[in-house]
This record gives structure tokens, C-alpha cells and sequence, in this order.
């Protein structure tokens, strides 16, 4: 038994760095893969665009005021929802549509 | 790059001190490789009253976008825990110039920065939002000054072999309300003294948070609770180990704000925004742990210029359990750019 429970008895650092290590790994995939994001341009940008005006408003003001689409250039909007999605955070779908509506309104 | 720059002034003349100004620039780096691969990094940037300047990294880390629910973030980065730290602290989005009783960057409760890896995202629940973030770091340390207790900022190294593991899940049942739960668990190493040896103590923090936005209104807050097991440590490098026993911390803050333009279009007027925040912070144990306890409330008046540009006059009625009382009248023009 006290074999069995020095086996299982794993160190919460090792436990952590394992934990982390899986994280990367799992996510390494990502670069090589599609994960879903899509052009804001197409003939779907129009419902993105209004789906987008709704999701700006909703989402954005949460936390603070809305910044006016103009503040911000196309490349800059690009970035600027990468951070919010990430800190947010904002499911994918809704930060592309968000990002369509600064984008096409500034 | 993004950020915000802050400009104030305090007058505690109410308390026989002096009055002073000062000021801070925090600028943002954010980078990015199409939707898989974004960098970002703060610096801030503050004039110290001895007349030099304090820099330090608030964060930078790499993020890579796995799946649409999926980002995995390694680095410093702000902690995830509770909704003030990570959403709210930037001078341009808090709506008064001070921080919570308790949420506070030197011996408050709220854990501020990571140095590790997290992942987060958010999807749709049905009609609703929910979102997640676990992260495992070097957590939090026991502080050199006594009174600050536990440092709950992201260390770049880590002084024992337990990381620290935590996270926070939220839920936005409704477009205008948040609501969100946060967990911490760590294992804090005592100090090192003129003599006897450390040892370290489990601790753990848990945290809830609300806010309902709608309109004109804004209205939130946020309770957490921390507790610290006995473990042996010196309160200051002068002294030797001794034994504490277990600490207790509670924290937390309500606050409503209003915008004037709810009521009126009229010019001006409708840019004011009315601000009341109360918050409360007691800690149970030593002494020394005890100096930072406080009841708070914070009665603000805000005029916006622009969405991201902001003048704050603030009064601050500061009861400290175990100081005098500060209270202050606070200016602070705050921009977001």
C-alpha cells in the first residue's frame, strides 16, 4: 500500500507543470489548423455587420464606454478586439461580428 | 498600441497633510499574426514624490487562439480572478479615482497578476453567455513589510514547488447583467528572519461578482473572502521565525453609478455621471495583518469629454480601523486612447 500511495502521490509543482505543458500542447495544434475564423468580407457581412452593432453595444458597455468606431483604424480594430476577446472574454463568433462592425463603420 | 494616461490631485488636507499632483501613463503594445497568435504588454509608468519615476510590467504574454472557445495565454498576465482587477482598474473605466477598500495594489485582497499559463474563452449557453479561465502560476508570496500580508501580484519566479491554481466562471444570463464566480487555491512560504526556520501554510481565496449595466445605469460588486493557514515566518528580516496563527480576509465593495443623460439631453448636463461606491475590508489575526482594515465610501461626480476621457472629483470618508482616518478630496482626469 505504501508503494501504491507514493505512486499516486504526485507534488502539486509537478502536477502544475503538467497540467500547463498539456495546455501548449494541446494548443500547438492551432497554428497548423483552422479554428473557425472566417474573412469579414463576403456576402454574410451584412448580418455579421448587424449582429455586430448589437454585440458592441452589448458586450462593449459592460465594462466601459462605447469608443466610436472612427477612433480606431482598420489594423488597429484588428488588435484592439484580439485583446478584448482574450480579456473579456468573448465567444469567437461574436468578436469577429463585433469586429466586422467597427471595421465597416469607421 | 492602446492605453491611458492619468493626471491627479489630492487634497487630504482634512487630515493635516499636504496636498499634491501627480500623474501616470500606462501604455498598451498589442500585436498580433492573423486570429492565431497576439501578443500584448502594459507598462506603467508612475512619478514617484521622491521625483523619480516608478516602471513596472503589468503585463505581457503570448496568446494563441486554439479553438473558438479556446485561448491559451502564457506569461504575466492579469489575474482572472474577480471582475475589478482584470476589467475595471484602468483609470479611464473605474468610475471614481480609488480603488475598492480591499481591492487596493499594496495589501488588498483581490489577486492582481499571474506569471504562468491560462486558458480562457467564452461561448454561447443558449440564450445565454457563459465564459471560463483556469490558470496555473507561481502565485502569491508573504510580504517583506508585515502589514501588506499576502502579495497577490504575478512574481517571475517562485519560492516553493506549489503553484498556484485558480480561475473564475462567469455567466451573462442576460445581455445587461454579469454574474461571476472566482476560486484560488496556493501554498504561501514564510519569511526567512535573523534566525529559526520557515514554513509554509496553505492558502486559499474565493470571490463572487455582479454587475448590471443597462442604460444610463451601472451598478455592480464584489466579495471575496482569503484565508491563510498557521505557518512560521519573520515579520520583518530583523526579527526571527516565529509562529502565526491562521488569517482571515474579507473584502468588498458595492457601487451604482448613474449618467445624467438618462434624464436629459440637455448640453453638459448630460455628460455628468454620479458616483457611490461603499466598500469593507477586515482581516482577523496578528495584528499586523490587521492595520489595512477599512470602511470606505466614495461619493463621485464624473464629467465625460469624450467615451474614453474623463474628469473624476471624488470625496473619500476613510474610517481605519486601526490608523487615523484619511479623508480625502480627490481630482483625476483620466483619457483612454
Amino acid at each position: 500500500m505504501k508503494a501504491i500511495s507514493r505512486q499516486v502521490s504526485v507534488p502539486r509543482g509537478t502536477l502544475a507543470l503538467f497540467t500547463a505543458v498539456g495546455l501548449l500542447v494541446s494548443a500547438s495544434g492551432a497554428l497548423a489548423a483552422d479554428t473557425g475564423a472566417r474573412a469579414d468580407t463576403g456576402p454574410a457581412s451584412m448580418a455579421a455587420f448587424a449582429r455586430g452593432a448589437k454585440e458592441w453595444k452589448e458586450n462593449c458597455g459592460r465594462c466601459h464606454n462605447l469608443r466610436s468606431p472612427k477612433e480606431f483604424s482598420d489594423k488597429n480594430w484588428d488588435v484592439i478586439v484580439q485583446h478584448m476577446r482574450t480579456i473579456a472574454p468573448l465567444p469567437g463568433q461574436v468578436a469577429r461580428d463585433i469586429r466586422t462592425f467597427l471595421k465597416a463603420s469607421n | 498600441m492602446a492605453g491611458f494616461g492619468t493626471a491627479d490631485f489630492t487634497d487630504p488636507s482634512a487630515t493635516g497633510e499636504q496636498t499634491s499632483f501627480g500623474g501616470s501613463f500606462n501604455p498598451i503594445f498589442l500585436m498580433s499574426w492573423r486570429d492565431r497568435l497576439f501578443f500584448e504588454a502594459e507598462l506603467e509608468v508612475n512619478a514617484l514624490s521622491t521625483g523619480k519615476t516608478k516602471t513596472e510590467l503589468e503585463f505581457a504574454n503570448l496568446s494563441l487562439q486554439a479553438k473558438d472557445w479556446l485561448t491559451v495565454t502564457a506569461g504575466k498576465f492579469l489575474s482572472p480572478f474577480g471582475d475589478f482587477q482584470q476589467h475595471l482598474h484602468p483609470s479611464w473605466i473605474n468610475k471614481l479615482p480609488d480603488r475598492p477598500a480591499g481591492f487596493v495594489e499594496d495589501g488588498g485582497n483581490e489577486p492582481l497578476t499571474e506569471v504562468g499559463v491560462m486558458a480562457r474563452g467564452a461561448f454561447p449557453l443558449g440564450t445565454m453567455t457563459a465564459d471560463y479561465a483556469v490558470f496555473v502560476g507561481n502565485g502569491p508570496r508573504l510580504s517583506d513589510a508585515a502589514e501588506e500580508g499576502v502579495l497577490l501580484e504575478g512574481f517571475g519566479g517562485d519560492n516553493n514547488n506549489n503553484k498556484a491554481v485558480g480561475g473564475r466562471l462567469g455567466l451573462r444570463p442576460l445581455p445587461y447583467l454579469s454574474l461571476g464566480v472566482s476560486g484560488l487555491s496556493s501554498r504561501v512560504q514564510g519569511n526567512s528572519g535573523a534566525a529559526g526556520t520557515p514554513s509554509s501554510g496553505d492558502y486559499y481565496a474565493v470571490g463572487a461578482d455582479a454587475a448590471f449595466t443597462r442604460g444610463p445605469w451601472d451598478v455592480r460588486g464584489e466579495y471575496i473572502l482569503s484565508k491563510l493557514d498557521s505557518l512560521s515566518t519573520a515579520l520583518d528580516a530583523a526579527n526571527a521565525v516565529a509562529p502565526i496563527p491562521g488569517t482571515t480576509w474579507h473584502s468588498w465593495y458595492a457601487q451604482a453609478a448613474y449618467r445624467l443623460a438618462g434624464l436629459t439631453q440637455m448640453d453638459y448636463v448630460r455628460n455628468l455621471e454620479p458616483v457611490f461606491r461603499y466598500s469593507r475590508f477586515t482581516v482577523t489575526g496578528i495584528d499586523e495583518f490587521q492595520s489595512m482594515q477599512e470602511d470606505r465610501w466614495t461619493l463621485g461626480l464624473n464629467y465625460w469629454f469624450t467615451p474614453s476621457a474623463v474628469l473624476k472629483a471624488a470625496y473619500l470618508n476613510r474610517d481605519l480601523h486601526n490608523r487615523e482616518d484619511d479623508d480625502t478630496f480627490r481630482l483625476q482626469f483620466a483619457f483612454g486612447f
